[in-house]
């Protein structure tokens, strides 16, 4: 029997469920904080799993976590709102700030992308 | 290989769109299912092999490049030989820094003489997503029974799955021009793919990674490890970023020696070393070699701009910004016709693998990133 050349079955878990930019522009700066620990993240924003762990060879155990995005200029905002709900009865917002860092360093931008002109990128 | 004329389905734009293929119809008519093109088994076996066998010596002319140092004939600037030659040694040892995703070679081939290599698109080949999943729901809905050379899919996912297992590194960022609907389209297609091997993927517009003196970093600042990108190599490494891009530790797919494949003068390096090679045509860097007949390449172009066809005092062009790091010249080898419409075979290799073909369709000899993509089927 000859051997079949094409896809038994293709399936899709991105495409066609996201716009084209949706994920991929923000009309505000954003920024996440960087924790040594689970436990310092899930603390700050009331629930682990609003937290990310990434890797990172700068840490000790070779990762940290992340916070959620929030805007740049309502850091605390977005801390009242995070801890509200996953606590319902949540009462006081004047928490310690566990951060060991966050996103908001200076970086420049727009460095490329000026070779495009006219044409689309592709071949 | 014959063309055959059909009935369009009906709601076949809303099955596009339902992929992400949302681009179906832009500049006029793109997708055209009005037609197809059908293969024998024997045809495709053809492709497949030929399509193998290119790739096996445009790597073989890549390590001649290398070897002997030729990069000036490429119009690559020399602070960009370190990061070239590291990662084809990454390549040649199986290390994840050598790292290649696809290409996609550009074939003349008419079912009856054998396929002629006219150009690779190693660097940002387009179209995958119609290759791939486009064609495909086609053939479901139109060929049912038949076959088609199409593994793209389950290549993407196998390959995106190696990288997952050799690599330290769990994320994946995206990034193209932000207002090209056909990159992001293809993009997303591939980030699909990538997700379903394990990564954890971001998209960006290219415009918006940034620098904070160390690293790349996406519009959060996050470090980024590995990008995939829709954007020519020849382009980021002359511009204002560029210079930082060597001494980064972000990996890039491509990586920086697909600069050597998507070159047009690795198609005199081909000629030089596989001379006669019945899928290679005679290529120089002078027209004299191939008389009052050929056709005038720019070492670096896309979308077939800035092409000629000369034959004697007749040249037929197209226009375009490119040629300033000079051209190269190859025989004709003219793309079968059909009524009006000429056809040329774009042939995808993933990893090292051959794993389909697309059909691209134009009233013009040369084909443009206008051309219609026409879906195909073997039996």
């Amino acid at each position: 029997m000859a051997r079949r050349r094409s896809s038994t079955q293709i399936t899709l878990v991105l495409i066609g469920t996201v716009t084209l930019v949706g994920c991929s522009q923000q009309s505000a700066p954003s920024a996440r904080d960087h924790y040594a620990s689970l436990e310092d993240c899930a603390a700050d924003w009331g629930r682990p799993e609003s937290c990310e762990r990434v890797q990172s060879s700068g840490y000790p155990g070779g990762f940290l976590f992340w916070g959620p995005l929030y805007a740049a200029n309502a850091r605390n905002n977005a801390l009242n709102d995070a801890r509200r709900n996953a606590t319902p009865n949540f009462v006081d917002p004047a928490r310690q700030n566990r951060a060991i860092g966050s996103s908001k360093a200076p970086t420049s931008r727009g460095g490329f992308g000026s070779s495009s002109r006219s044409y689309t990128s592709g071949g | 290989m014959r063309r055959e004329l059909l009935t369009p389905r009906s709601g076949w734009q809303s099955e596009m769109e339902s992929i992400g293929f949302h681009y179906h119809s832009i500049d006029g008519t793109y997708w055209d299912e009005s037609r197809c093109y059908a293969f024998s088994e024997s045809e495709i076996d053809q492709l497949e092999s030929a399509t193998a066998e290119l790739h096996q010596m445009a790597l073989n002319a890549a390590q001649q490049v290398v070897g002997s140092q030729r990069y000036e004939e490429f119009a690559i600037p020399a602070e960009w030989v370190p990061a070239i030659e590291q990662s084809w040694n990454a390549y040649r040892s199986d290390q994840p820094g050598g790292f290649t995703l696809f290409g996609r070679m550009d074939l003349s081939y008419d079912g009856a003489s054998p396929p002629k290599l006219l150009e690779y698109n190693a660097d940002t080949p387009t179209a995958c997503l119609e290759a791939s999943v486009a064609q495909w729901q086609w053939l479901q809905a139109a060929r049912r029974d038949a076959d088609q050379f199409n593994s793209l899919h389950e290549k993407l996912i196998d390959a995106w799955r190696t990288l997952r297992a050799a690599s330290e590194e769990t994320r994946l960022h995206f990034a193209a021009v932000s207002e090209s609907q056909e990159d992001w389209g293809n993009l997303d297609y591939l980030r699909d793919t990538a997700i379903q091997a394990g990564w954890q993927t971001f998209a960006l517009p290219v415009e918006r990674i940034g620098w904070n003196g160390t690293k790349f970093v996406d519009e959060f600042n996050v470090p980024i490890e590995r990008l995939v990108k829709l954007y020519p190599w020849e382009w980021l490494v002359r511009e204002d970023f560029g210079a930082a891009l060597p001494t980064s530790t972000m990996q890039v797919v491509e990586p920086a020696w697909k600069m050597l494949l998507s070159n047009k003068a690795i198609l005199v390096v081909l000629w030089e070393l596989y001379p006669e090679h019945p899928n290679l045509l005679p290529a120089y860097y002078e027209p004299a070699p191939l008389g009052s007949k050929y056709v005038k390449k720019p070492k670096l172009a896309r979308e077939g701009a800035n092409i000629s066809v000369v034959d004697g005092p007749e040249v037929q062009a197209t226009d375009g910004d490119y040629g300033a790091e000079g051209f190269v010249y190859q025989a004709v080898a003219p793309l079968p016709r059909f009524e009006e419409d000429f056809a040329l075979i774009g042939s995808w290799i993933v990893g090292d693998k051959p794993a389909g073909i697309g059909v691209r369709e134009d009233v013009s000899p040369i084909t443009r990133n206008t051309s219609r993509f026409v879906p195909h089927y073997f039996e």
